[in-house]
């Protein structure tokens, strides 16, 4: 047995970080299935793939390609790389995006899409590059993915909810660290937000909301990790200098956000519209709770009864709500629940088991 | 008031507002009791000299200097010109000289104790100032535009800031109430309720989202029945999309509209503007909306006294919904009566003949 999987970065996005999550957790449950991860564009989590499976790269991070005019020696090589491997009996692209590697990648065997996304990002089902066609079946992350692109298919999509591996607490010497690296005192609150810096994934919110939160006197240090090289981080850099605000910090992206999380008291998730956001499903099984925007993506599918959460685009309900963090026995209550919602419903023992099926059918997934 | 001759040297008759403006300025003053102004232009311009004006530079052209000049008389040449231009300056006998963008120093006498001096900084030089030397003594009293001052040339011992006047009087009909509710209705937006109106056309820095936003603080935090309207930004581009997609999530749609031409009665149909700048816009149509008494809430990015400004901290649309509530809630006809007073030409030279008062009586 032979298994695909395809993505379209190797960054430390939300798809490929669920590509391999299920790879992790197919190297340890079927040693027997032979995995290969193909990704059109590189990425850190290289190191990670080539550990466990193997790995094909097309581009380059920030190489430039068009799908409508790529350039053609790179298509032709890329072609003939994937044609030298053998034929899969399964290929799962994990997100539409992915779909950008079929008109170099032939052979698939079974294609399976599973979709990830919401909105916009969902236009790569009507882009030339054969998805539409292709696939044989389709996979939903999410109910707020699957309602918007079972209205896009004729046919019939089926909902594998996306997923995140189980993890230890974190140390309480490692949060210590990680506050103390971040100047946070032990009577201020440590506010995390995490993503790329775009208009979608929303920092501009994440700091006014910082804002909202210093009108409120709120002792708190709002950091938010990732998106150094995207189109807001210096315009929100910028916006929170010019307000002179003391604690709003930014961070690179790191190898692991786990202890970070961790270290946080409230993760602050301020995106505009985020299909199934699994930095959130990270944080609760950091221990950390989550506040997010009512209706704007899957947080409420997520944490049904344990969501805390204001309307779009209620800023000052936001802050009021990670003022309410700042009680310990409301942290630590919001944090069960949602831990518990978390680990009882979306980590990788849970759902993966489904998504293989989906791959291979019920009889050959059978442990 | 005492007879007062005020002689105003100008570079040319050219189109640039600060000269329509000065214009308005000279033709302000000839309305107060005893003053009397005669104009002075360096050379010929774009346009004809004004009435009754004169041009320095005719002296170079008039016959008998100039046919003297061919005989090689050079120096008897310049002499005749210089008796011309003593005797023009003694018709005159001024008590004040403006010099405009502070060129024409070389017109005033050696003796200069007796005449007040004022130079007028313009935001832009006429297009021959490079003909003609700057000032290089200090003016007894220097107009410098509101919007900052311009770096070159000695600093007056005075210094007044002078207001544009370009497109304000196209404004004043928006003061009134009925003319506003003419233009609501044939935009298609709510003519009872609040109108919160902003514009602009960058979708990051003129913040048309935290204008959508802060109407939805109005209406879902306030309780105010408030309606929006964004005016700038063409369909399809990057401020529609911004505005479009933030309505949506907001779920405001019909209660914020979008115009994508940004016209001066669009502008001015509101009861409050709310421009949610992360920098600095035209303040020329800050002048326009105060001048109908409507106050302007905005963020503290601007480097102008425009009357009605009342900027709240930087980004805090909280702040920025209570202002929008205290300013609608205020009479705006006697606001447009004092912004009219701040921002005409009248009050301007009140301050003026007093600082050139003062001056006079400190020789």
């Amino acid at each position: 047995m032979r298994l695909r999987i395809a993505v379209h970065a190797l960054d430390r996005t939300g798809p490929p970080v669920l590509a391999m999550s299920f790879v992790r957790w197919m190297s340890r449950l079927h040693p027997e299935v032979d995995l290969e991860v193909v990704s059109l564009r590189g990425g850190p989590l290289i190191d990670d793939v080539v550990r466990l499976a193997d790995a094909m790269v097309v581009l380059d991070p920030d190489e430039p390609w068009d799908i409508s005019d790529p350039d053609r020696p790179r298509h032709d090589e890329a072609r003939r790389r994937l044609d030298e491997l053998p034929t899969p009996d399964a290929t799962l692209l994990v997100s539409v995006a992915a779909g950008q590697l079929l008109p170099v990648m032939e052979r698939t065997g079974t294609l399976v899409t599973w979709v990830v996304e919401q909105g916009h990002d969902l236009h790569w089902i009507d882009e030339p590059t054969g998805l539409r066609e292709r696939t044989d079946t389709w996979l939903a992350g999410s109910a707020s993915s699957h309602a918007e692109v079972s209205g896009r298919l004729d046919g019939p999509v089926r909902l594998v909810p996306e997923f995140v591996d189980d993890r230890e607490p974190v140390d309480a010497r490692i949060r210590r660290r990680c506050r103390a690296a971040l100047d946070v005192a032990d009577d201020e609150l440590l506010v995390i937000g995490a993503g790329i810096a775009t208009r979608r994934k929303a920092p501009d919110l994440f700091m006014q909301t910082c804002i909202a939160a210093r009108r409120r006197r709120e002792r708190a240090l709002f950091l938010w990790i990732g998106g150094q090289r995207d189109e807001l981080h210096w315009p929100v850099r910028d916006d929170a200098k010019r307000v002179g605000l003391s604690r709003f910090r930014t961070m690179e992206s790191v190898t692991d956000l786990h202890h970070w999380l961790g270290a946080a008291d409230v993760f602050l998730h301020t995106a505009r519209l985020d299909a199934f956001p699994l930095v959130c499903l990270h944080s609760a099984i950091a221990g950390t709770p989550v506040v997010a925007f009512r209706g704007a993506g899957g947080t409420t599918e997520m944490f049904a009864e344990s969501f805390v959460g204001a309307d779009y685009p209620d800023l000052g309900g936001l802050a009021d709500l990670v003022h309410s963090m700042a009680t310990p026995s409301v942290r630590d209550r919001v944090s069960r629940e949602q831990s518990e919602r978390v680990r009882s419903t979306y980590v990788t023992d849970v759902c993966a088991p489904a998504l293989l099926e989906s791959l291979i059918g019920p009889q050959a997934a059978a442990p | 008031m005492s007879a007062l001759s005020i002689l105003v040297v100008t570079s040319t008759p050219d189109h640039r507002n600060s000269t329509a403006e000065l214009d308005a300025l000279i033709t302000e003053l000839r309305r107060r009791p005893g003053v009397t102004v005669h104009v002075w232009f360096l050379r010929p311009g774009e346009s004809p000299p004004w009435q009754d004006s004169r041009v320095v530079d005719d002296l170079r052209t008039l016959p008998v200097p100039a046919a003297i000049d061919k005989l090689g008389l050079s120096p008897v040449a310049g002499a005749i010109r210089g008796r011309i231009l003593r005797r023009w300056w003694t018709e005159v006998a001024p008590d004040v000289v403006v010099l405009d963008d502070a060129l024409g120093e070389r017109l005033l006498p050696d003796d200069r104790q007796a005449v007040v001096v004022v130079h007028r900084m313009n935001p832009d030089s006429p297009s021959d100032a490079a003909l003609e030397a700057r000032a290089t003594t200090a003016a007894d009293i220097q107009l410098i535009p509101i919007e900052g001052s311009p770096s070159w040339g000695p600093e007056g011992r005075v210094v007044l800031h002078t207001m544009s006047r370009t497109d304000m009087e196209p404004a004043r009909p928006f003061s009134s109430a009925s003319s506003r509710s003419i233009v609501r209705r044939r935009l298609g937006v709510p003519a009872d309720g609040l109108l919160v109106v902003g514009w602009g056309e960058h979708a990051w820095f003129d913040g048309p989202d935290l204008f959508v936003r802060a109407i939805w603080s109005l209406r879902e935090r306030l309780g105010v029945d408030a309606h929006g309207l964004w005016v700038g930004g063409d369909s399809g581009d990057e401020v529609a999309a911004v505005i479009e997609d933030e309505i949506a999530r907001c779920h405001l749609t019909g209660h914020v509209t979008h115009r994508p031409r940004s016209t001066i009665d669009s502008r001015l149909c509101g009861d409050v503007v709310f421009l949610p700048y992360r920098d600095e816009g035209d303040v020329e149509l800050l002048r326009q909306a105060a001048i109908t008494g409507c106050q302007i809430v905005t963020f503290p990015v601007w480097d102008t006294a425009v009357p009605g400004l009342r900027p709240v901290d930087h980004l805090d649309l909280e702040a920025a919904g209570d202002a929008i509530v205290a300013a609608a809630a205020e009479d705006r006809s006697t606001r447009a009566v004092a912004a009219g007073a701040a921002l005409d030409v009248a009050p301007f030279v009140d301050d003026l003949l007093d600082a050139v008062a003062r001056a006079r009586g400190a020789r």
